[in-house]
């Protein structure tokens, strides 16, 4: 293998699939990243067995060939290497690169690519499309809210529903759930419905960056992998990205049952004015278990409502903070982990949040106004039987 | 056979076998006697485990000559003189049937001088019969032999056991009495070889290391007295640190106005003040003295006196628990002697001035430990507790500066460097020592990771500590549901979807009947019909526990199976948080780490978990030198 690339194409390349490096595996071939020739083109890859990535980088290929290296060693190689033309050269006898960039002569030892697990491509299966800026928006308004704990994997994973042309994401650890649906232009022919890793859709968002076409979604024949193609510009030295995920297999809980269909009363705020008050809250609310208090005052209807905010910690001191709400319903009091609701605030993308609520132990619904497709539950907490 | 009246030496045998079970029980009478009469200085000698020979010896008021025989008459005494008396009694004995029960069954030789009197008198009476009696020099005061003790009851004499075992029982009366009264001089002389000298200087302290031995004593705490301000009972002593704990209760030494005594309520008040400080099924070591009025206590209940009864017994348990209790929190892991210490308490004002055997000390001049915010305006301004976060090398000049920051430290010098524990540092510049913020917590720590993914390593102002990742959070856990739960403040989160479980009719038979104390706790729970159960909350505790329903059922089978005298409610308390724990074997990020040590500094007993294992384990500066020869 002979090629020459620019410095700032391999690192751009070596940035997207470096994540998928297993950073602690016995097997030593994981934490080498593949190089090799295809399509003219240089391909980079890295799995941790659970998903892999690969990247096409635009490259001149003078004599074809694979093999893996260091990931650590050579895209540390790579990021402080002059921006100038790359030239790897592999010495197939000894497995060992040698790495050229202007005044830099590096050689590295790599393992034989024979011993890189196969990571599946896109050749066959079910195909969709769907717009990568709606996709990305949609993980990061779900995949949040799937557990990090993996005692119960279901919990770790996104519910992936395909069915016409409603897609839907949805993501529950046990005490909040998120869910996010979108019509789209297409119908799909036979319905999809996966679990995928939380943390394989969280990378392909990041990986995907401000890419506009299309992630092309594939799922395997035997329906136990995911293969996500991004496709980008002309202009991007990368030429496209691959990400492959296991899937969870089991079934994921019934989503709508745990969603409540009516409220007492439905508080309008605005959104970034309550997060800026929830997160003021936090700060006190840190010391004493998340908790923060919400009372939503009585108010006539067409006057402005009262909202307010409250945290304590028993041995630093208290705050408490008061909103504008538009108040539909009677007033009410409920408590919630300041933390779930400065996440779901966090990814809100309306101006005005409506929160729904009915009783202190009944879930509260976060809904961004104006835009459908978005719901948010949040269970309340309480202080041992007081209420 | 005939009823008839039995003649006098049966009945005398008879009624000396209540008082004299064994050589011990002589020891004893004499002991009391010796102390009644008002000696400073008491010397005993045993031989042949007691049998052979018993000697008291004491410098006290002594027994006129005309008085002498009727000393050994039954209900002979000068410590009473009307039924009422009984009700109001400041002395030890008051029978007046010891000396008579014990001439009853030995030979007695009695030589005695009244410190007026030119010379003494010695009486000799064998088997309760006065066989010779004559003036004789003699120094001020009593001695007492006993030779050949139930040479005429063969009976007793079959079943007393070896000489070793008396022994031991005679020397743990005496040392009994050397820690109820030190401001006397006692020695014990065993076979020729003295095996007891208490210094007589009044200080219990002093006392207990003549009983117990120096590396016990310096495990112990002072209890300074303390006054119940409901029931007015005072009490005092030392008690055992964390890491003192016995097998059995033979070093729970109760006082109850200057009477040594058992009783299975003080008993078990000491035990609970205990909980969760030493192991279970271990005892700690506790010198308890209590005070209460004499007409709140009934001590003609046994002949030995050995049980007293209480007027009013729930105060006492209540004083008892709670000074100990208070004391332990406050300043559990102190070691160090010979520190005057704030009375404790609502009344600490009343309880502060010095009884003779204290320590006097200038209150104003002490501004040291405390539970913080317990004592209101007394307090010292708040020393930092937790160390700046930023990483690096702490020098001398890091911990100069802590001490600095920290209130002045009373004018006491400890007596021994080696005496330093918990709470108790030495400056770096090695002039003296002072107080951590709350002295039984945790100096502020410096993380430096951690081992086996269960130990914290971390860096102290005096050498390295070790902190067991689990114990530790469980001691946090644990405290925390305790105050809050009293509050009914304990977070819970409610679940998104309830867990419906399947239970062992036990199981759900706990939480039938703790169904309000489950929810206090934050565990929402209604039964299900059946076994099931359905969970709609959890404490916020546990909400990061890989397996809620395995919780629970794990929480429910400790409190079942715990052996403690806790109530339900308690033992829930303490499964709850053995299970909110992080567990051995689980990586901790640094910051996870810093938080647990930060909130285990601020626990009131942060040496040992809710089943009395320990949280830290600290390596000196000065073992640590040792060990590489830098000293």
């Amino acid at each position: 293998m002979r090629i020459t690339c620019k410095q700032e194409h391999l690192a751009r390349g070596m940035g997207i699939v470096g994540r998928a490096v297993s950073s602690r595996s016995t097997l030593p071939v994981l934490s080498n990243i593949f190089l090799g020739t295809e399509e003219g083109a240089l391909k980079l890859a890295a799995t941790n067995l659970e998903i892999g990535v690969t990247a096409f980088v635009k490259a001149t290929v003078q004599e074809g060939g694979a093999t893996t290296v260091p990931a650590k060693l050579f895209g540390d190689l790579v990021s402080q290497s002059p921006p100038e033309n790359i030239q790897l050269t592999l010495d197939e006898q000894n497995q060992t690169v040698h790495y050229r960039c202007a005044s830099v002569d590096a050689s590295i030892k790599g393992i034989d690519a024979a011993e890189f697990p196969i990571i599946p491509t896109a050749d066959e299966g079910h195909v969709v499309n769907v717009p990568a800026p709606l996709f990305k928006q949609m993980i990061e308004q779900v995949a949040f809210a799937a557990a990090v704990d993996e005692s119960r994997p279901i919990l770790t994973g996104v519910l992936l529903k395909w069915v016409e042309n409603k897609l839907t994401l949805a993501a529950a650890d046990g005490f909040r759930l998120s869910l996010r649906t979108a019509h789209l232009d297409h119908a799909v022919e036979t319905p999809i419905e996966v679990i995928v890793p939380a943390r394989a859709l969280s990378e392909l968002a990041r990986i995907a960056g401000d890419a506009e076409g299309d992630i092309q979604l594939t799922v395997t024949p035997n329906r136990n992998q995911l293969l996500f193609r991004i496709n980008t510009t002309e202009a991007s030295p990368i030429l496209y990205v691959e990400l492959v995920t296991q899937l969870i297999e089991g079934k994921f809980p019934d989503i709508q049952r745990l969603i409540p269909t009516e409220y007492g009363t439905r508080t309008v705020m605005d959104s970034a004015q309550l997060l800026r008050a929830v997160r003021r809250a936090h700060i006190f609310a840190r010391d004493a278990a998340n908790i923060i208090r919400i009372v939503v005052a009585d108010s006539e209807p067409g006057t402005p409502g009262l909202v307010t905010l409250s945290a304590e910690a028993s041995e630093l001191g208290e705050n408490e903070e008061e909103l504008i709400a538009s108040v539909e319903g009677s007033g009410m009091e409920v408590a919630f982990n300041a933390k779930y609701l400065i996440d779901v605030l966090n990814i809100l993308s309306s101006a005005q949040v409506a929160l729904e609520t009915t009783s202190a132990s009944t879930p509260g619904v976060v809904k961004a106004v104006g835009s459908e497709g978005f719901t948010h539950v949040i269970m309340p907490m309480h202080l041992g039987g007081s209420r | 056979m005939p009823i008839k009246q039995l003649p006098p030496d049966v009945a005398s045998k008879i009624a000396a076998g209540e008082v004299v079970e064994r050589p011990a029980s002589v020891v004893k009478e004499l002991v009391e006697n010796a102390i009644d009469a008002g000696a400073t200085e008491i010397r005993v000698d045993v031989k042949g485990g007691g049998v052979t020979l018993i000697r008291v010896s004491d410098n006290g008021a002594g027994i006129p000559d005309d008085e002498l025989t009727l000393a050994f008459a039954h209900h002979a005494t000068s410590k009473l003189a009307s039924a009422d008396d009984l009700f109001a009694l400041h002395t030890l004995g008051f029978r007046g049937e010891a000396l008579p029960s014990i001439a009853a069954v030995s030979e007695v030789t009695v030589l005695s001088r009244p410190r007026e009197a030119r010379e003494g008198t010695q009486l000799r009476i064998e088997g309760g019969h006065e066989v010779a009696r004559q003036p004789r020099g003699a120094p001020a005061g009593t001695i007492f032999t006993v030779e050949n003790l139930f040479f005429n009851v063969p009976a007793r004499r079959k079943f007393l056991r070896t000489t070793a075992t008396e022994n031991s029982a005679i020397s743990a009366i005496v040392s009994t009495y050397a820690l109820a009264y030190p401001e006397r001089r006692f020695s014990l002389t065993v076979e020729q070889r003295q095996s007891l000298q208490s210094p007589g200087s009044g200080g219990l302290e002093d006392a207990i290391i003549a009983v117990y031995g120096v590396e016990m004593a310096k495990e112990m705490i002072e209890l300074p007295p303390t006054e119940d301000s409901e029931s007015g009972v005072v009490v005092d002593g030392f008690i055992g640190g964390p890491a003192l704990h016995r097998p059995n209760r033979k070093y729970i030494t109760i006082f109850v106005n200057g009477r040594a005594v058992s009783n299975s309520m003080v008993q078990k008040a000491i035990e609970q003040a205990y909980q969760g400080v030493v192991p279970t099924g271990r005892f700690p070591v506790v010198v308890v003295r209590i005070q209460l009025p004499p007409d709140a206590v009934d001590v003609n209940v046994h002949p030995q006196k050995q049980e007293v009864k209480f007027a009013r017994s729930d105060e006492v348990f209540r004083a008892v628990q709670r000074a100990i209790r208070r004391r332990l929190i406050e300043a559990a892991p102190v070691h160090s002697y010979g520190r005057p210490s704030e009375p404790i308490g609502e009344s600490g004002a009343e309880a502060a001035a010095p009884t003779g055997d204290w320590r006097r000390f200038d209150r104003s001049a002490y501004s040291g430990t405390g539970g913080a915010g317990e004592r209101g305006e007394a307090m010292p301004p708040p020393a930092p507790t937790r160390p700046p976060t930023t990483e690096g090398r702490r020098d001398a000049a890091y911990w100069t500066q802590q001490a600095a920051a920290r209130p002045s430290p009373p004018d006491v010098a400890p007596t021994d460097e080696e005496q330093l524990g918990f709470g108790d540092e030495l400056r770096p510049d090695g002039t003296g020592y002072y107080d951590v913020a709350g002295s039984s917590r945790l100096p502020p720590l410096r993380v430096l990771g951690q081992i086996h993914k269960t130990f914290i390593v971390c860096e102290g102002p005096d050498g390295l500590y070790l902190v067991d990742q689990h114990t530790a959070h469980e001691r946090v856990l644990l405290e925390r549901f305790q105050t809050l739960r009293a509050e009914k403040r304990v977070p819970a989160q409610a679940l998104l979807a309830p867990l419906t479980l399947e239970l062992t009719p036990h199981q759900l038979a706990l939480v039938e009947e703790q169904q309000a104390a489950l929810l206090q706790l934050g565990f929402e729970i209604e039964p299900f019909g059946g076994l099931m159960v359905v969970v709609r909350s959890i404490p916020k505790a546990l909400q990061q526990h890989a397996d809620p329903a395995a919780a629970i059922a794990e929480i429910l089978d400790g409190a079942i199976a715990d052996r403690s005298q806790l109530s339900w409610e308690e033992r829930l308390v303490m499964y709850a948080a053995c299970r909110g724990a992080v567990k051995a074997g689980n990586t901790l990020s640094h910051d996870e780490m810093r938080d647990l040590i930060r909130q285990l500094e601020q626990t009131d007993l942060s040496r040992t978990c809710a089943h009395g294992r320990p949280t830290v384990v600290r390596l000196s500066q000065q073992q640590l030198e040792k060990e590489f020869g830098r000293r």
